[in-house]
């Protein structure tokens, strides 16, 4: 059969309607069916022991739905299952659930409260709480999402009160875990506590909170119209002393003496109860606000000290009160080559003991530090405290270091903790010793400089000295020299007109002159020293030389002479006049130098490119400390002389490119050596 | 000597002059003395010398303005110059100028005394 499209439109119009109307005519047919949750809180609601609902909302629910013609379905739940299940539509209705504000949000509650209750901790006997106060820091047994377990939570943290909550099932566990010593106080409607206390041999204590009622709820907007029935019947039967409500009250609470009327004193109670909280919550506003500003300032501070000991360039190290390493900032880290991340929460000592050199460790060193630094934590008493010392390190990089550091303890509400300063010093170290190297070598100079200063001193006072010496010499020579020439003239002429004279007065006569003689030589001696004449050298042979010097010299008959003169020895350059006087100065000395006789020796050699005269006497010798000023002028240990033939001898060698050479041996012996420069042309 | 060598002794030390005046004289040899380069200048004029023997330093002329005054006024007299201490440009001047002979004080008598011989003969 075929249909037009006008007529399939209104048969599914017709459809439409039908399946519309059909279900509201099922729910005018059929009973009311609800399914309620039924968790064990007795006797509000329970199984009994034969699984049969039993309390008081079971009673009161059972009398409305017997008059309404209800089916009930009681379903057996626990506590925070029931409200999921309620709240999900999987049960309709639900009894014995404390009536708040927050739960309106998830479930609709009946008007009418079939029961008034309140919070109420409880302990073990013997254990005397008398207030919020005391539960600080102590463990509560509550059901998860009860009434009385939120609004305790909520006031303990209103009041700063930090307790632990352990989670019970149900209000018999919560009892269970506070007699067998698992929790310090447990958390139950006061119904539950009054009816149950003594199974449990616990004590109610005066801490009682949240009056709530009790009521119905059920599923979020499904069973508005129920609630209201509900509600209907209740409010008639509270005024009618044998309706279902009351009987169900005499059956399930009289026999407790309970009573759902608030008891006179209770609203008093809960009035000052509330006031007490009032000026709890006011006076812990007030002190939240100066916690908060004490926490900013403290924070502030600890910013402070943060930044302070982060950017510190000097090490910085912290312990706690147990002496475990706390703080260890990044120049510490630099100065010991230990990075934080190794040493939080290490002994001190242990660091301590690691900072010494490897060698100077030992485990008697470890447990005496150990000792001497607990003490200092339980008595803040430590030796050397803040004393700056240093020390050497060895740096793990290879360096060796020089730090510098203390070690102090600071005084905390708990006890003393350690604070630890450290300072890498090597650079400063380094540059005091560089400083010190440099005083030192600068003292040397110093000191070599003021002796080339005293020498050049000395040299200056003996010039001075020589040029005045040069000026009375000239002058002397002049006025002494005339009359020292007279009698000179006179011995000559005495001897020659008296060759015959006899052996006294010839004897007389060579005394004159031999006097007269050494009184010239003493002039002739100043004047050669002070003016000294320009040398005309020549090549000269060296025998030939010495010999006109011993020629000249008059050697005493108790000194032997010895000549040792290679026959091809080069001539020497020199002036003549001013080498035979030198040499004649120095054979002088020799002889004078043995008083009781000894031996002359005089040698030639060729010595490196130029000729050394050595002339040696066995005389007493010259101590070493009187070496050095023999060439002084006008020095002298003898009794006899102006001491001014050796002076005059080094001049005039000087003069002509040479030196003298002195060793001595006292007692043995004194050889002075004249080294003349070898002539280079043929004579 | 065929004939009296004379010889002029100019010094103002009166002991030097006469002792040396008697060494020559003992020698064989006319000495004459005078004290100063002056007086010697007024011997020169009324005798002739045939040597000079003069001290160098002396009051008014020295030795060697003596020396230089005899060689332009009297021509070649041999002139021996002695002197207790002389600056040394002064006994340079003199050898320049022609001095015979320099001898120091205390004079050296038997060099004198050659150095006479080998003039006189």
């Amino acid at each position: 059969m075929m249909l037009t499209n006008r007529t399939k439109q209104w048969i599914a119009t017709l459809g439409l309607l039908l399946l519309l109307l059909l279900p509201g005519q099922a729910a005018f047919a059929q009973a009311v069916h609800l399914r309620v949750g039924l968790y064990q809180n007795p006797p509000l609601s329970f199984s009994d022991d034969d699984g049969v609902p039993q309390g008081l909302v079971v009673d009161i629910l059972r009398a409305v739905a017997q008059e309404e013609g209800w089916e009930l379905e009681f379903v057996p739940c626990e506590w925070t299952q029931c409200l999921e299940m309620l709240a999900s539509g999987q049960i309709d209705l639900m009894g014995a659930i404390a009536y708040t504000e927050a739960r309106t949000e998830r479930f609709d509650f009946n008007s009418e409260a079939y029961f008034v209750n309140w919070g109420t901790v409880y302990t073990r006997s013997g254990t005397t709480i008398q207030s919020l106060l005391e539960l600080d820091g102590l463990t509560i047994a509550a059901v998860n999402e009860d009434v009385y377990t939120l609004g305790l939570q909520d006031l303990l943290t209103r009041l700063g009160i930090e307790s632990e909550f352990i989670t019970a099932q149900d209000y018999a566990q919560a009892f269970a875990m506070v007699q067998s010593g698992a929790v310090d106080a447990g958390v139950v409607s006061r119904l539950y506590g009054v009816l149950h206390e003594a199974d449990y041999q616990l004590e109610q204590s005066p801490i009682i909170y949240s009056p709530t009622t009790l009521r119905y709820a059920a599923t979020k907007g499904g069973h508005l119209a129920i609630l209201a029935t509900i509600d209907s019947y209740l409010g008639r039967w509270k005024s009618e002393p044998n309706s279902p409500y009351n009987l169900a009250l005499n059956k399930w609470l009289e026999s407790h003496a309970l009573v759902w009327n608030l008891p006179w004193w209770l609203p008093w109670a809960f009035g000052g109860l509330l006031a007490w909280v009032g000026l709890l919550f006011g006076a812990v506003a007030i002190l939240r606000a100066r916690v908060r500003a004490q926490t900013a300032s403290l924070s502030e501070s600890e910013q402070k000290f943060r930044s302070v000991v982060r950017e510190c360039t000097d090490g910085i190290a912290l312990t706690d009160e147990q002496g475990r390493m706390i703080e260890w900032n990044a120049s510490m880290a630099a100065v010991t080559g230990i990075e934080a991340a190794e040493v939080l929460g290490q002994p001190i000592w242990e660091l301590q003991h690691r900072l010494i050199p490897a060698g100077q460790r030992t485990p008697e060193g470890l447990q005496k530090l150990k000792e001497v630094l607990l003490n200092a934590i339980r008595t803040g008493d430590l030796p050397r405290s803040g004393e700056i010392m240093e020390r050497e390190y060895d740096h793990p990089d290879g360096s060796h270091r020089h730090i510098q550091g203390s070690i102090f303890p600071i005084k905390t509400a708990r006890g003393f903790m350690l604070g630890s300063l450290s300072r890498d010093i090597s650079a400063q170290k380094h540059a005091q010793e560089t400083i010190k190297a440099y005083s030192e070598k600068l003292e040397e100079m110093v000191a070599d400089r003021t002796q080339e200063l005293r020498l050049a001193q000395e040299q200056i006072i003996i010039q001075e000295r020589l040029a005045a010496l040069g000026q009375v010499a000239a002058g002397v020579a002049h006025e002494l020299r005339n009359p020292l020439s007279v009698i000179s003239n006179a011995v000559y002429y005495l001897r020659s007109i008296q060759p015959d004279a006899d052996a006294k007065v010839k004897e007389y006569i060579e005394i004159i002159e031999h006097e007269d003689w050494a009184a010239d030589k003493i002039v002739t001696d100043l004047l050669d020293y002070s003016h000294l004449p320009q040398p005309d050298p020549e090549p000269l042979p060296v025998a030939e030389i010495i010999q006109q010097a011993l020629d000249k010299a008059t050697l005493p008959d108790q000194v032997s002479l010895s000549t040792q003169i290679p026959a091809r020895l080069p001539e020497v350059h020199a002036d003549p006049r001013m080498v035979t006087q030198a040499l004649g100065n120095l054979i002088l000395n020799a002889c004078q130098a043995m008083p009781a006789g000894g031996a002359l020796s005089i040698e030639a050699e060729k010595r490196a490119g130029k000729v050394a005269i050595a002339i040696t006497d066995t005389g007493e010798g010259i101590p070493a400390a009187n070496i050095p000023r023999l060439f002084e002028p006008l020095y002298t240990t003898r009794a006899r002389g102006i001491g001014m033939g050796l002076p005059i001898a080094r001049k005039l060698v000087e003069a002509n490119g040479g030196r003298i050479e002195v060793r001595s041996k006292p007692g043995k012996g004194s050889t002075f050596t004249v080294i003349l420069p070898v002539s280079k042309e043929k004579k | 000597m065929d004939k009296p060598f004379r010889v002029l002794i100019v010094d103002d030390d009166v002991n030097m002059m006469r002792t040396l005046a008697d060494i020559l004289a003992a020698s064989g040899y006319i000495a004459e003395t005078t004290s100063s380069a002056l007086d010697g200048l007024g011997k020169l004029e009324a005798n002739p010398f045939h040597c000079v023997v003069t001290d160098i330093r002396m009051q008014g002329m020295n030795g060697v303005e003596f020396q230089q005054v005899i060689k332009d006024k009297y021509g070649p007299i041999p002139v021996i110059l002695i002197t207790a201490y002389a600056d040394h440009d002064l006994i340079v001047r003199g050898r320049e100028q022609g001095a015979l002979a320099f001898l120091e004080k205390p004079l050296n008598i038997p060099l004198l005394l050659s150095i006479l011989r080998a003039i006189a003969t």
